[in-house]
Parts: C-alpha cells; structure tokens; sequence
C-alpha cells in the first residue's frame, strides 16, 4: 500500500560494534495504514544483494530503547508503535556491507487483526515466516529497492 | 425539503498525505472543515499521538480544533487486536476490555458513535453494551462489502438489538456495497499491472451480470474466511476464474477477477428497512470526477434511500482510492474529499 516508502531510501548504513563492522541497518515505515502493538510485529523477509537474512538475523529499534531481537520484541504486549515512527532494523552481517548500491528485498510481517479467520489459531501455534505473503497486511508483494551505503 | 443529513469527512482519507507528512492531525482536520463537513471521524492508532492513551494536552487541543474549525467529532474507528499474545488468542474477557477501552477513548473525545469491524463476535459487542450506555457511544458495527444489510449476516446483530432493546448498538453502512461498477481506478490498476483488455471485459461483464441479478448475501459467521469462502462461490467465483483461464488470464488479469468479489451493489431499499438502527455511515469512495460523480457509486440514488428514511446522522466521506493509483500517480485525496462532499452536497439538497 505503501510500498514505495517502507525504507527511507538515505537511510542505509553500516553498524559498528566495540570497533567492529557487525552488520547494517536501515530505517522502516509501517506499511499499513495504522500503529499497531509491538508484539504483532514478527519481523521482516529481508534479502540484500541476493542474499537472505532471517528473522534470528534481526533486531528491531523503537521507542527510544536499543535494538531489540523480535524474540523480546513478540513479549512487547502492551507497547505501541506509533503509525509516525520510524524504526530501525538491524541485520547481522559481518564486515557489514561495502560501499556503493545494494539491492535490498523486503517484506513487512503485522499480524494485525481485521476478521476472524480460520488461520487465526494456526498463526497462534505458528507465526507465519515473513515473505510467504502472510502477516503482510497491505504489502503483498516483497519490496525492491536500489540503495546507496550512506558513509 | 430540508432534509437534516450532515457531512462528516474520515480523516482516513487523507492517509496518503498523512503517511508523506504533508498533512499533519490539524491539517486534516482543517482540510475536512474547508471541503464543507461539520464532522470528524478519527481512526485513533492512525493519528492520535500516545495511543491507547488520551493526554491531557490531546484532549485540549482536540476540543480546541473542534471548535477553530467549526466541527464536530462523529465516529471513532476501533479495531480489535485478538493475537497480541504469541501463546494464545484473547479470552471474551480480554476482548471486552479492548473494546472497553475504545468506548472510553471515544467517550472522552466526543464522538457519538464507534465503529466495530464486521468480524466482531456478537459475545463482544453484548458484553461492552453496558459501557457504552456509560459512555452515551452507540457501537455500530460497520456494514462493509461483501457483508450486507437484510443478509443471514446482519439478522443475527438484529436479532440482538431486538432481544436486548439496546440503544447503544446499530448498523453503519459502508458505501462499499452500494457499487454498481467495479472502480475505474482499480481497471486502471490491473492493466497497468498487465491485465489483458479481454480478461477485464469477462470480468466487468461478470460483475455486471451480478448487479443486474442480485448478490447472494453473506451469512453470519464468526469464522470469516468460511463465510466468505462460501459467499464467493456462490456469487460465481469459480466460473468466473475457470473463465479467466480459459482466456488464457495472467497473474493480473486473476487479481483482478478475484478483486472484483470485494465490491457489492445492494438496493438502496436495505437503507430504508434498516433505518431505525442506522447511526452512522461510511460515505466510501474511490474516484470523483470532476463532474462531482463518483465514478462506480451512484450517490444520488443512494442518498435518495437515506433522505426517504428520514436519516438524520453523518455521511462520512472516506476516500480509498489512493492505493489504486500512488503506484504510479500523485494522489490528491485533497482534492477527492472536496469533490466527494460537493457531490454528497447536492445529492442531499437537490
């Protein structure tokens, strides 16, 4: 729905760690037309330059706190993302990413609610894996973008 | 005739320019104001900072716009999260309390009237009706395409309004089912995306062929995907994708066929029948033209059912078109809304 704005398109960048390049990061829109509680949010399908990074890969920035693994983040019941709010994802990745353009898929998983569905109590056993389509709300469709490693 | 039907504006419809941050809460509000409404309608996790909490600070400057602006707040737009624990689904309890919540959120805002999904289990709605008596907010559970008033659907919450004589519970239509041509804007999108001109023609004819003999109307459910499961195979889904393949249909050309089950025309006559229990109403649109006619809803004879009823609560205008053109195009929903409030305009005083 609002596929074009997911990543700020300035926003890549390399994450330096105790001196070491320990991978990178980007910020996100939520791609849905509301906020939603945190604890619906079980992480991105994210691939860059071919290659994928599953959710274990994965920390999410929000709220003022530092980034957070989307194990801690599925206990954030009663915490809200605010629909303004950018966050920051961060991918493991070590050595980071070297400079230049990078090709980068992603897809958004919200569980948010619209209708009791048969699948509702299936999801509850087994989140849905991010980029299979489900949990992706308004963004069906994985996300390309062509970005610039900011220095 | 005078008729005293008012004009409210979804703020949801100016998402796209909220979402880009050319617009902020106010500028909405303002934008609402200039296209003629007297109402506000507020999906709250959308634009109200701090959600679910209601600040002080909030509340003032909320009751401060309403009054620089010459508007007045109508419906407050709630969903119900059932999975925000990852070992269980929420308990009735928990779903009242959620609900609760958003009765009171609109209760401290002013709104007169809160909107419910379609899927709400009837459980829910009975078990909040007390604090919604509290609060003086009529919960109306929304009336959105496929789902349908005079339906198996809407006999059940009927049902419930009669068993219970409540005040505090009705129907808010979504023009969503008041559709007699698919949006232009969503033709307009499939064959961008690569739909063949035969393929939409099948399904266009599919789709007239539906209005000119009637839906089969949506039965109740809790679970939704079985009720709309059977609802799209009776309204034709099947052939009509067994047609499409025939023709040879692409990717495109089967998302828009199954797109097409999304809209519904019901007779206007739903409006009639149901009126006494009709609070509010979701005004949808996907495309004005400049000739003020939305293009695939016939405001006119729509809004003649309303002012023949007697209705005297808000038409909300909430433009939706804008996820079928910002693929490729600027979206003014600016510009959609004033449109769409001077076609309501004169279909209410013409």
């Amino acid at each position: 729905m609002f596929d074009r704005f997911l990543i700020r398109k300035d926003s890549l960048e390399n994450v330096v760690s105790g001196g070491e390049v320990t991978g990178f990061k980007f910020a996100v829109r939520i791609a849905d037309y509301r906020g939603c509680f945190l604890s619906l949010h079980n992480g991105y399908y994210v691939e860059c330059d071919g290659e994928q990074y599953p959710v274990s890969l994965q920390k999410f920035e929000i709220n003022n706190r530092p980034p957070r693994s989307f194990e801690e983040i599925r206990k954030c019941v009663w915490e809200h993302w605010d629909y303004d709010d950018e966050g920051f994802l961060y991918i493991e990745k070590k050595g980071g990413l070297l400079p230049g353009r990078h090709t980068i898929g992603i897809q958004q998983s919200v569980l948010a609610q619209y209708g009791y569905m048969p699948w509702d109590e299936e999801w509850v056993k087994n989140p849905p894996v991010p980029g299979k389509g489900s949990g992706a709300g308004k963004t069906a469709a994985i996300c390309k973008f062509e970005l610039e490693l900011q220095a | 005739m005078n008729y005293n039907i008012k004009r409210s504006v979804s703020l949801y419809s100016y998402q796209e320019e909220y979402y880009l941050g050319k617009l902020d809460l106010e500028g909405c509000i303002r934008e609402a104001a200039k296209a003629g409404a007297t109402g506000i309608e507020l999906l709250a996790e959308q634009m109200m900072p701090n959600f679910p909490y209601v600040t002080p600070e909030f509340k003032e400057q909320w009751f401060g716009w309403m009054d620089k602006y010459g508007t007045e707040p109508t419906c407050y737009d709630a969903f119900l999260e059932n999975k925000i624990y990852d070992n269980r689904t929420l308990t009735l309890r928990e779903q009242v309390r959620m609900m609760e919540r958003d009765i009171k959120i609109a209760g401290e805002l002013g709104f007169k009237t809160l909107r419910t999904l379609c899927s709400t289990p009837m459980d829910v709605i009975k078990g909040s009706l007390d604090c919604a008596a509290k609060e003086d907010v009529k919960i109306c559970i929304e009336v959105h395409s496929p789902f349908s008033l005079n339906s198996g659907w809407a006999d059940g919450y009927m049902d419930m309004i009669l068993g219970t004589g409540t005040k505090h519970f009705g129907f808010m239509p979504d023009f969503g089912i008041f559709c007699k041509k698919i949006p232009d804007v969503l033709t307009a999108k499939a064959l961008r995306q690569g739909a063949s001109p035969e393929c939409v023609k099948i399904v266009n004819d599919a789709f007239a062929n539906r209005v000119e003999k009637g839906f089969t109307k949506i039965k109740y459910d809790t679970n939704l995907g079985r009720a709309h499961g059977e609802y799209v195979k009776a309204n034709g889904m099947p052939e009509l994708m067994e047609a499409i393949e025939k023709a040879g249909g692409n990717a495109a050309d089967m998302n828009y066929a199954r797109a097409s089950f999304n809209y519904t025309w019901c007779d206007p006559q739903d409006i009639i029948d149901n009126i006494q229990y009709i609070y509010h109403t979701h005004a949808k649109c996907y495309n004005t033209n400049a000739e003020y006619e939305e293009t695939s809803i016939p405001l006119k004879e729509v809004i003649a059912a309303y002012k023949k009823a007697g209705y005297t609560g808000y038409l909300s205008t909430e433009y939706e078109g804008n996820s079928l053109l910002n693929d490729a195009f600027e979206v003014d929903s600016i510009e959609q809304v004033r449109r769409h409030q001077e076609a309501m305009r004169r279909a209410i005083e013409d």
